[in-house]
């Protein structure tokens, strides 16, 4: 057992304990990749499902076992579960989400230019894929699982990710392609307002 | 080359989405004091929880708590349709399965019936106790049968109105033997020793003797007797004319009166 292993399991063992430092610890390891997949899969109100993911947690601790990259993907599950059951939710009943893209739900505040453009573009690269393609290549690639913890969080065979990979790829290729085709057609316009540079 | 031509393109692609990703990663710790709050009490409520049973897949197993269900039904039932305080058509319905198999469960008719037929018999027993009471010239023997003058059918010993039953018959009845107490106490003269029940009479075929002392008059003398008591000889003893109706003369103790 590595030290860091060695010291997840002291994080592990006082967080069951109910200290809320360890807790404030995981939460600052491992809270920002799962906000991050909530809101690449368009999640309505991405961060009150990222308070229910680690309330969740807080009672199913007790049944965790394994080492940090295993917490890692179990948050990611619980994450993916309550994606899904918020889906089903808002097709039930539609909620209005007064958040603008690339608005911190939280406080309101605008994000960083930076950051507002790269989720722009995982926006655009993502958001025409079915949701399970959305979800693995954001798990396989941006979070870099390995097809097996991929297939835990989805509930999934490890083959079955592995031929939804394949799909998934094709499908990130051809969507690139079409970007690509777009933003061509768009720099040849003669009055660029996209506000994207031309290289 | 032509798995690099088609790698290539992909490869780009996963670059371009994994930069992507990355860069759109947001910082949580923005709304960790929110979350957090809630988190540390979340803790508290399930550390103050005590350990309860829990039923299904995360504590004890549905299936084992099903059939210990199941058991405790399979006892309960039976005895409590034995003891018969099951409700009335849960015990009728149990009373008729075990009939099939023969067994005898008690069914709510006929615990109905019964305790009618018990208050029945109280209610004329007090009736019939009042009755004679209140009735004149009636006479009440020792044992409470009626023993109206010139009436004995009915009467147990086929004696006489008016006129105990002589020693023998008395004391048999009562396990006594005669020269007890009980012996001639109307005035009565003793009969000598014990004697046949019945006189046989002339025109009546003589009963077949029975090998075995009848135990309601046995041979030997009872334990209380002082002195054994011969067998007296099948004399017939000759039919006094009663002094009170036309009862049985002899205590003959068959209670018809002839």
């Amino acid at each position: 057992m590595s030290p860091t292993d060695l010291d997840f399991q002291v994080l592990l063992g006082s967080a069951r304990g109910g200290d809320d430092g360890a807790w404030h610890e995981l939460y600052l390891r491992h809270a920002s990749p799962v906000l991050g997949y909530l809101r690449s899969q368009r999640a309505p109100s991405p961060e009150d499902l990222l308070g229910e993911v680690w309330l969740q947690a807080v009672r199913d601790l007790g049944r965790f076992e394994g080492d940090e990259r295993g917490f890692h993907a179990w948050l990611l599950s619980i994450a993916h579960h309550r994606l899904l059951d918020a889906r089903r939710t808002s097709t039930r009943r539609p909620v209005e989400v007064g958040v603008e893209p690339g608005e911190s739900a939280v406080d309101g505040r605008a994000l960083p230019g930076e950051q507002l453009l790269a989720e722009q573009e995982l926006g655009e690269l993502l958001d025409g894929l079915p949701e399970r393609q959305r979800s693995l290549l954001y798990l396989r690639f941006v979070l870099d699982l390995p097809q097996a913890e991929v297939a835990r969080v989805m509930g999934l065979s490890t083959p079955a990710v592995k031929m939804l990979q394949g799909r998934s790829l094709r499908a990130l290729e051809k969507r690139v392609r079409e970007l690509d085709r777009l933003d061509v057609r768009i720099r040849s316009l003669p009055f660029d307002d996209t506000g994207r540079s031309g290289q | 080359m032509r798995r690099s031509s088609h790698s290539e393109p992909r490869t780009a692609a996963i670059d371009r989405l994994v930069q992507a990703g990355r860069a759109a990663m947001p910082d949580a710790s923005s709304m960790a004091a929110a979350h957090l709050g809630a988190v540390s009490v979340a803790v508290a409520s399930e550390q103050s929880r005590a350990p309860r049973l829990r039923v299904g897949t995360r504590g004890v197993p549905r299936r084992r708590v099903v059939l210990a269900g199941a058991m405790a039904a399979l006892v309960a039932i039976p005895s409590l349709a034995f003891a018969g305080v099951l409700p009335d058509p849960l015990q009728r319905v149990a009373s008729n399965v075990a009939a099939s198999i023969g067994v005898d469960v008690p069914s709510p008719h006929a615990e109905r019936a019964r305790a009618r037929a018990d208050h029945d018999a109280t209610a004329d027993e007090r009736r019939g106790g009042a009755d004679r009471s209140t009735a004149g010239g009636a006479s009440t023997s020792k044992d409470g049968s009626n023993t109206t003058p010139g009436d004995t059918r009915g009467h147990v010993n086929g004696e006489q109105p008016g006129k105990p039953a002589d020693g023998e018959e008395r004391g048999n009845r009562f396990g006594q033997v005669p020269g007890g107490p009980d012996q001639g106490k109307a005035g009565q003269p003793k009969v000598d020793g014990a004697k046949p029940a019945t006189p046989p009479r002339p025109d009546a075929p003589k009963p077949a003797k029975d090998p075995k002392p009848s135990p309601a008059k046995p041979a030997a003398p009872a334990p209380a007797t002082p002195a054994p008591v011969t067998p007296a000889p099948e004399t017939p003893e000759p039919a006094t004319p009663s002094n009170a109706g036309n009862g049985n003369s002899g205590g003959t103790g068959n209670g018809n009166g002839h």
